[in-house]
């Protein structure tokens, strides 16, 4: 894909804003386990927690071409802080973009947007992780306002957000289609509270943390989309997370890719043969392969995204092929980019070899973070099946 | 030597311990990075650290193919522990082949784990580079073995020493003028076996912490690498029946769609994989270690051991990684564990790229 000029000219800046200010730092945040307060605030600085939402909401008024740029970016240099930051804009403020009312776009967007305020996004439960439908918090209305009870798990930027899309049943017995509603809730309702936090394999510097709906009171006009229309709101907007993902998963390849030429190119200096190696050299020559690949899809996905939420943001009708293309095409760039840096990263843990294994060298972390892209927003294996079923025409839903 | 039915209590010993003992500790293990004191008490009463070392020395005498089955329950449970006991057991029964009556004296504290033994050879790790030098009474060795496993904690470190007249076995002890130890460090994998560097300056060995002729150096290195590469295939071994039992259990639990996720072709189709894999290992293993016990060279073949076992031990965890799903990545379970000390291992102990060069230069002469 051709950037425009100013895209370039973003993405440089970009580049230079996460190497100079947060690079040094991702080692350290990752070792202790601890969430990078101070660095989301230089990045909110940037102006960077709102690329994708308009000015009007306190945006820097990119859309998602630039979001995309902006995930890759941030894949380059640590997973964690692309986790961050993708669920809270991909994920959080998206949607409330996209499916918002006037009210709602104004009264959350704008502090989401200048990075005051951290969002998060609260689907999967102990009962419905693959099966995301199978969801058992309850949403029971009661006068103007909706009880919630239950409770979500794996939720990214969970104890930290201070607003959340979370999904909840308001009728079982419909299923998906009618029976779950988004709600947008804030941290300080009474009875949300934030239980269990994870200690992770991976993205250490972000959190995981576990949500609890105690007879949560949630005001009926938090409702995001219709009522009982929750879970469209969820797959679109995960149809954007994925693509987001993908271009994060890109960069942390790309830029393996390049840790692992001049490691070899640096021990040839150093008088070794590792670059004589054919076993290195085809190595190094798939891992090209494998990101020239992923840097096509990456860009033919984003535009196609852009065009697809620029729709649904106007509340245009999307055609239904469109919008199933967008949604396989998102499932099918997310299994195949994260697939693709793992194996990048695998490669760049040989040709390092011992030094590879070493914490605080670089691809230690890099290798453990690598895992979650074929794991999170659907696991890989849950998007063969959404693939697969989509193209012998077998989607029920 | 043990009897057969020596051999078969020790074997069930270690079993028990495993599971009852180990594995409850193998995720702190590998956080805290460290083997606790108890469990070297507890490994010393079960005979972990005499495993080959003969009885008279205190050891349990046990034939190859037993101390492979018992690394392997062992590292089923923590490979740490598995890959600081295979060192030390290799370091004692090279002493006990081939050290002198004087060095052998060593052996009657290593046997019973109150010393730790290491091997620092250069073909372990390929930045490693020692160089030594022959004056009036000894030698003088200089250089830094790189990532010996147990170099952190070990009293005996039985190092490969290089001059132009070829390699030779020197057994260097803790408290020695400039054998310094580094810490232990941190890795992706095997975090507990005390991995560190381990520096020599101007050490000087007096000629009877040589160990065995001129003439033995070459067939000790290869006994150690073949003992490495065996024991680092029984690790993997280890890790792949630990992630398969791990993914049968969850698949079995995890409902999801209505049935337990086991019901899915495709979840099945990774656990017959797993098993597959860990089948023709086994019987490779079982195989490979019969032929060494009787006394022959298994060099190419553990080579090779090391490279598909190890290969297999990562793919296996892996794919139980991919059936716990989300949770798979959550330190609450042991499979991501299993992902990272498998990987440790396909890199320590001899790369695997380079190892398959000598199945390939074996094959086509």
């Amino acid at each position: 894909m051709n950037f425009t000029g100013e895209q370039n000219l973003l993405r440089k800046s970009i580049r230079e804003f996460l190497e100079e200010e947060i690079l040094s730092t991702v080692e350290y945040y990752d070792k202790a386990e601890q969430f990078p307060s101070a660095n989301i605030e230089k990045i909110a600085r940037q102006g960077l927690m709102g690329i994708n939402i308009p000015r009007e909401y306190g945006g820097a008024g990119y859309r998602e071409i630039e979001y995309g740029i902006l995930i890759e970016e941030f894949g380059r240099v640590c997973s964690a802080h692309g986790t961050i930051v993708g669920a809270h804009l991909g994920l959080a403020c998206t949607p409330i973009w996209l499916f918002g009312t006037e009210g709602q776009r104004s009264k959350y967007l704008p502090s989401l947007s200048r990075g005051e305020k951290l969002g998060a996004f609260a689907l999967t439960e102990p009962a419905a992780g693959s099966d995301a439908a199978n969801i058992r918090t309850t949403a029971e209305k009661k006068g103007d306002e909706f009880i919630l009870n239950g409770g979500k798990i794996f939720c990214t930027n969970g104890n930290r957000a201070d607003v959340i899309v979370v999904f909840a049943a308001n009728d079982r017995t419909l299923g998906p289609a009618g029976g779950i509603t988004a709600f947008i809730v804030e941290n300080g309702f009474a009875g949300f509270s934030v239980g269990k936090v994870e200690r992770k394999m991976g993205i250490r510097a972000s959190t995981t943390a576990e949500l609890i709906f105690e007879n949560c009171r949630v005001p009926k006009e938090n409702i995001l989309g219709q009522l009982g229309a929750g879970f469209i709101v969820a797959l679109t907007t995960l149809d954007g997370g994925r693509i987001g993902l993908a271009a994060g998963a890109l960069g942390a390849a790309e830029k393996t890719l390049e840790t692992m030429v001049s490691f070899v190119k640096k021990q040839k200096a150093l008088g070794s043969s590792l670059a004589d190696k054919q076993s290195v050299q085809w190595m190094i020559a798939d891992s090209a392969m494998d990101v020239h690949a992923a840097r096509l899809v990456v860009d033919n996905s984003l535009l196609e995204l852009d065009e697809y939420f620029k729709m649904v943001a106007k509340g245009e009708r999307v055609p239904k092929t469109f919008r199933e293309n967008v949604s396989r095409n998102s499932a099918i760039v997310k299994a195949y980019v994260s697939e693709i840096a793992s194996r990048v990263i695998d490669r760049a843990m040989d040709i390092h070899g011992e030094l590879g294994l070493v914490e605080g060298y670089g691809i230690e972390r890099v290798y453990r973070d690598s895992f979650i892209a074929e794991i999170y927003e659907g696991t890989n294996e849950i998007q063969r099946m959404v693939i697969a079923r989509d193209i012998l025409g077998m989607n029920d839903f | 030597m043990a009897s057969s039915e020596e051999q078969e209590i020790i074997q069930s010993t270690v079993r028990e311990f495993s599971e009852n003992e180990l594995k409850p500790l193998a995720s702190k293990i590998d956080s805290d990075a460290l083997i606790p004191a108890e469990l070297f008490q507890k490994l010393t009463s079960i005979g972990m650290f005499g495993i080959l070392c003969s009885q008279q020395y205190g050891g349990v005498g046990a034939p190859f193919e037993t101390m492979m089955e018992v690394i392997s329950e062992l590292g089923e449970a923590s490979a740490s522990v598995a890959l600081t006991c295979l060192n030390h057991n290799l370091a004692c029964s090279i002493l006990d082949e081939f050290g002198s009556k004087k060095q052998k004296s060593l052996l009657s504290e290593l046997a019973l784990g109150k010393k730790i033994g290491a091997v620092a050879s250069e073909s372990f790790s390929s930045d490693s580079k020692t160089s030594f030098m022959l004056d009036n009474d000894g030698y003088t060795i200089n250089g830094i073995k790189q990532y010996v496993v147990n170099g952190s904690f070990a009293d005996v470190c039985i190092t490969e020493c290089n001059s132009n007249n070829g390699a030779e076995l020197v057994i260097a002890e803790k408290g020695m003028e400039g054998f310094v130890q580094g810490k232990s460090i941190g890795l992706l994998g095997v975090r507990a076996s005390g991995i560190a560097h381990v520096h020599f300056q101007n050490v000087k060995a007096q000629k009877d912490r040589v160990l065995g002729t001129k003439e033995d150096a070459l067939t000790i290195l290869q006994l150690l690498q073949e003992g490495i590469w065996l024991g680092i295939s029984s690790i993997a071994l280890g890790i792949a029946k630990a992630s398969l039992d791990a993914a049968v259990k969850y698949a079995n639990q995890r409902v999801q769609f209505g049935k337990p996720i086991a019901k899915f072709e495709a979840i099945q189709e990774m656990i017959s994989n797993i098993t597959n894999g860990i089948q023709s290992i086994s019987s490779l293993l079982d195989r490979i270690s019969k032929v060494k016990d009787q006394d022959r060279n298994v060099w190419d073949e553990a080579a090779a051991a090391k490279v598909v076992a190890t290969t297999m031990a990562t793919k296996s965890a892996k794919l139980a990684l991919k059936i716990h799903g989300g949770y798979g990545f959550i330190r609450d379970y042991p499979v991501e564990r299993f992902v990272r000390d498998a990987k440790a291992i396909e890199i320590l102990g001899g790369r695997n790229s380079e190892l398959k060069m000598i199945t390939a230069k074996k094959v086509l002469g």
